[in-house]
C-alpha cells in the first residue's frame, strides 16, 4: 500500500467514526436544548393565563366560556374546573395526540397545572407541538453528510495536491536509490526541502552512498594493488627458477619440484593478471570507444589459437553475417572473444566442435563439451570452475561478464543436450 | 656490452644481473632515479633496463632526461604494470621495448640482444652461431651454407629463441610465453610446443644439422654448437 493512501485511509476512518459518534450526540444535544426551552414556554403561558383570570376576577362561568373558545382553535390550551381541593406541583410530560388537520399523531410537551382561582380549582392543561425527533435526525443526518462529503473532498485535493508537494523530496530520493549503482561512484544528488526531516534523510542517504563509494573504492584500489604488488616477488621467484634449471647437478626428482613451483608460478601470475584486468575494467580503464569490426578479430583470434585448434583436432564453424563494425572498445571486444574462443577450446573434446556465429546483434560461441549442464546462475562467477581436472583460475568468464556488464551488452549460457554449451553475447 | 640494470628490487636486480653476467655483459645497477641519472650522465651503456615505479621516482624522468640528453643508449621498460597506457607512453619518449614482470630471464636476455642488434649492428642482418646462419630480413636458416626447407613463422621464432641463448636449459614455460605471448596461459598444456620442436629438429635434421638442440629430462631444452 503506498504511503499517502495509507495515511488517507487513516484519516478517512477516524473521521468516519467521529462523525457517527457525533450525529447521536448532535441529536440529544439540541433536542435536550429544545425541550427545556418549550418547558419554559409552557410556564410561562400558565402564569400569564392565571394573572389574567386573576387581573380580570373572570367567574367560573366566564372560565368555561374562554375555554371552549380556546378549545376551538389551536392554541392548545384547556382550562376546566373541577371540585375539591386537589392541590399539587405542575407537571411537564409527552404526549401524543392526532392532530386533525396534519392526519398523523404528532409528539406535543404537556403542561399539566390545578390552580386555585376565586376560590375554584381549575385544571390547566398547555400543550405544544414538538418537532419530530424523526425530523431532527434528518435534519442533523443530512448537515453531517453535507459536511463530512465536503471534508471528504477537500481531504483528497489536499492529499493529491499538497502531501505529494510535501513528500516529493522523499519520493525522489526513492527513485534514486532505486537506480543507484555503486560502481557509478557518483553519490545520490538530494533536493533540499523546508522540512526538516527529509533534510536528515537526504543528508543520511548521501553520508551514506558517500562512504559506501569510498569502500567500494578503497576494495577495488586494494584487488589492484596486491595484485601488483604481487608481481614483483613472482618475477623474482621466477627468475631464482630460471637460474636453479641452469644448474648441471639437478636430480630429476628436483626437477619435479621446480615444475611444479613454476607450474604454480605460472597459475599465480595468471590469477594476477586476470584480476588486473577485472579491477581494471571495473576501473574504466577501457572507456576509449573504437570502430570494432567484430568478425576481422574473430579471425584474428582464431589465427592465435589455431594450433591449439588443430591440436585437439576441434572443427570450427563460421556463419558470419555481419562484418560492420560497431562502435566499442577494441581491447575489450579483444579479452572477450579471447576468453570466449579459449574457453571453447580448453573445454572441449577431442575432434569435437566449435561454432561461432555473429549476427547484427548477437555473437555466439557454441562448443562440444561434458554431458552436464554447467550452473547456469553460477557460471560467470568469480573462481567458479567447471571442471576439478583442468587447471584453471576460474576468472574468464568473470571477466566475458565484466566487460559485458561495462559494455552494456547482455550475456547468457545455454546447454543443448546431450553436449553442447552455448554462450550468448546480444550487443 | 654494458648494461644498465635500474631496478629498486635487490633480489630481482640480483638475479638479472646473475644471468646477464653468464651471458658475458658488462652489469651494473642502481636502485634509485638519482643513482640512475648520475650513472647516465658519466657512461654510456649498450641497454638500460628500466623499472618505472621506483623508491624516489618514475623511471619515466630517466627516459625522458636520456632524451634530453640525446642519449642513444637503448632502453627496455621492465615494469609490474601491464597497461597500454603506459607501453604507448614508454614507446613514445624512446624506449625500444616493454617486458611486463613477471617475465623469464631468456625472455629478457632475447629482447636485450634484440635491442643491441637494432642499435649496434644496423645493416648487418645475418646471425651466426656455429655452422648455423640466419638471414633476418629474408628469415632464411643455412647450415653450412646449405639452405634449411622454410622454417614456419613459429618455428622460426624458436630458433631465434634458442639461438639467443645457447648452453641455457630453457624451460617449456620460458618457451611457451615467448612463442604465445600474452596468451600462453590460456592454456597449460604444453603439446603445442612439443610440436613446434619436433617440426624444428626434423627440419635442421634433413639440413645436417643434428644434436643442436638437446632434451634435458623433465625440465625442457638447450641449444648447443656441435663442433663439426
Amino acid at each position: 500500500m503506498k504511503l499517502l493512501r495509507k495515511t488517507l485511509k487513516l484519516y478517512l476512518v477516524f473521521s468516519i467514526i467521529i462523525f457517527l459518534i457525533s450525529v447521536p450526540v448532535f441529536y440529544f444535544l439540541v433536542q435536550d436544548l429544545w425541550i427545556s426551552d418549550v418547558d419554559d414556554t409552557l410556564i410561562y403561558q400558565k402564569e400569564n393565563i392565571i394573572n389574567g383570570i386573576e387581573e380580570k376576577d373572570m367567574d367560573s362561568i366566564s372560565i368555561v366560556q374562554f375555554s371552549e373558545a380556546l378549545s376551538k382553535t389551536d392554541a392548545g390550551i384547556s382550562i376546566t374546573q373541577i371540585s375539591g381541593n386537589h392541590l399539587a406541583k405542575d407537571s411537564i410530560y409527552y404526549n401524543n395526540f392526532y392532530e386533525i388537520s396534519r392526519q398523523h399523531v404528532e409528539p406535543y410537551r404537556e403542561l399539566k397545572s390545578i390552580v386555585e382561582a376565586n376560590n375554584n380549582w381549575y385544571k390547566i392543561i398547555i400543550r405544544k407541538d414538538l418537532v419530530e425527533s424523526e425530523d431532527l435526525i434528518q435534519g442533523i443526518v443530512f448537515v453531517q453528510i453535507v459536511l463530512f462529503l465536503i471534508f471528504l473532498t477537500g481531504m483528497l485535493l489536499l492529499n493529491s495536491y499538497f502531501s505529494k508537494k510535501t513528500w516529493k523530496p522523499f519520493y525522489f530520493i526513492i527513485s534514486k536509490l532505486q537506480s543507484y549503482k555503486i560502481d557509478s561512484e557518483q553519490p545520490i544528488e538530494t533536493v533540499s526541502s523546508d522540512i526538516e526531516e527529509f533534510n536528515t534523510l537526504n543528508h543520511s542517504v548521501q553520508k551514506l552512498t558517500e562512504n559506501n563509494i569510498q569502500i567500494f573504492r578503497a576494495q577495488k584500489e586494494f584487488t589492484e594493488n596486491a595484485a601488483h604488488e604481487t608481481q614483483t616477488p613472482l618475477a623474482v621467484i621466477k627468475n631464482q627458477v630460471d637460474l636453479l634449471v641452469q644448474d648441471k647437478q639437478i636430480s630429476k626428482n628436483q626437477s619435479e619440484i621446480i615444475n611444479k613451483i613454476s607450474k604454480h608460478v605460472n597459475l599465480l601470475t595468471k590469477l594476477n593478471r586476470n584480476l588486473l584486468m577485472l579491477s581494471k575494467i571495473e576501473n574504466n580503464q577501457f572507456a576509449k570507444k573504437d570502430s570494432v569490426i567484430v568478425s576481422d578479430i574473430i579471425d584474428e583470434i582464431h589465427d592465435m589459437f589455431k594450433e591449439h585448434i588443430d591440436l585437439k583436432k576441434i572443427h570450427v564453424v563460421s556463419e558470419i553475417s555481419n562484418i560492420k563494425p560497431i562502435v566499442s572498445n577494441k581491447q575489450l571486444i579483444q579479452s572477450l572473444i579471447i576468453n570466449l574462443m579459449g574457453n571453447a577450446i580448453k573445454y572441449n573434446i577431442e575432434g569435437g566442435t566449435i561454432k561461432i556465429v555473429l549476427k547484427d546483434s548477437s555473437l555466439s560461441f557454441t562448443n562440444t563439451g561434458i554431458n552436464v549442464s554447467l550452473q547456469k546462475d553460477r557460471v560467470f562467477e568469480r573462481f567458479y570452475k567447471q571442471s576439478q581436472q583442468i587447471e584453471s583460475v576460474g576468472l574468464g568468464l568473470a571477466i566475458v561478464k565484466q566487460i559485458c556488464d561495462t559494455l552494456g551488452y547482455k550475456i547468457s549460457y545455454q546447454f543443448i543436450f546431450p553436449n553442447k554449451h552455448t554462450f550468448t553475447v546480444l550487443f | 656490452m654494458k648494461i644498465l640494470l635500474i631496478e629498486d628490487n635487490y633480489d630481482l636486480a640480483e638475479s638479472i644481473e646473475k644471468y646477464l653476467s653468464a651471458e658475458g655483459y658488462i652489469c651494473e645497477t642502481a636502485n634509485t632515479v638519482e643513482k640512475a641519472i648520475e650513472k647516465i650522465e658519466l657512461y654510456e651503456y649498450d641497454c638500460i633496463l628500466l623499472d618505472i615505479s621506483l623508491p624516489d621516482g618514475n623511471g619515466f624522468t630517466i627516459l625522458e632526461s636520456l632524451k634530453k640528453n640525446h642519449k642513444q643508449d637503448g632502453v627496455i621498460i621492465i615494469s609490474a604494470k601491464d597497461s597500454l597506457d603506459d607501453r604507448l607512453k614508454g614507446l613514445v619518449i624512446g624506449a625500444d621495448d616493454y617486458l611486463v614482470k613477471p617475465f623469464h630471464l631468456a625472455e629478457l636476455s632475447m629482447r636485450i640482444m634484440a635491442v643491441v642488434r637494432r642499435r649496434k649492428f644496423n645493416g648487418n642482418n645475418l646471425l651466426n652461431l656455429g655452422d648455423i646462419s640466419v638471414n633476418l630480413i629474408e628469415k632464411t636458416v643455412f647450415f653450412n651454407q646449405k639452405p634449411v626447407e622454410r622454417l614456419s613463422p613459429k618455428e622460426y621464432e624458436l630458433l631465434l629463441f634458442f639461438m639467443s641463448a645457447p648452453k641455457r636449459v630453457l624451460t617449456k614455460s620460458t618457451i611457451a610465453e615467448h612463442l604465445m605471448g600474452d596468451h600462453a596461459d590460456m592454456f597449460d598444456n604444453f603439446d603445442v610446443i612439443y610440436a613446434h620442436i619436433k617440426n624444428l629438429k626434423k627440419k635442421l635434421k634433413e639440413a645436417g644439422c643434428m644434436g643442436y638442440i638437446k632434451t634435458i629430462y623433465g625440465m625442457g631444452y638447450k641449444f648447443e654448437i656441435q663442433q663439426s
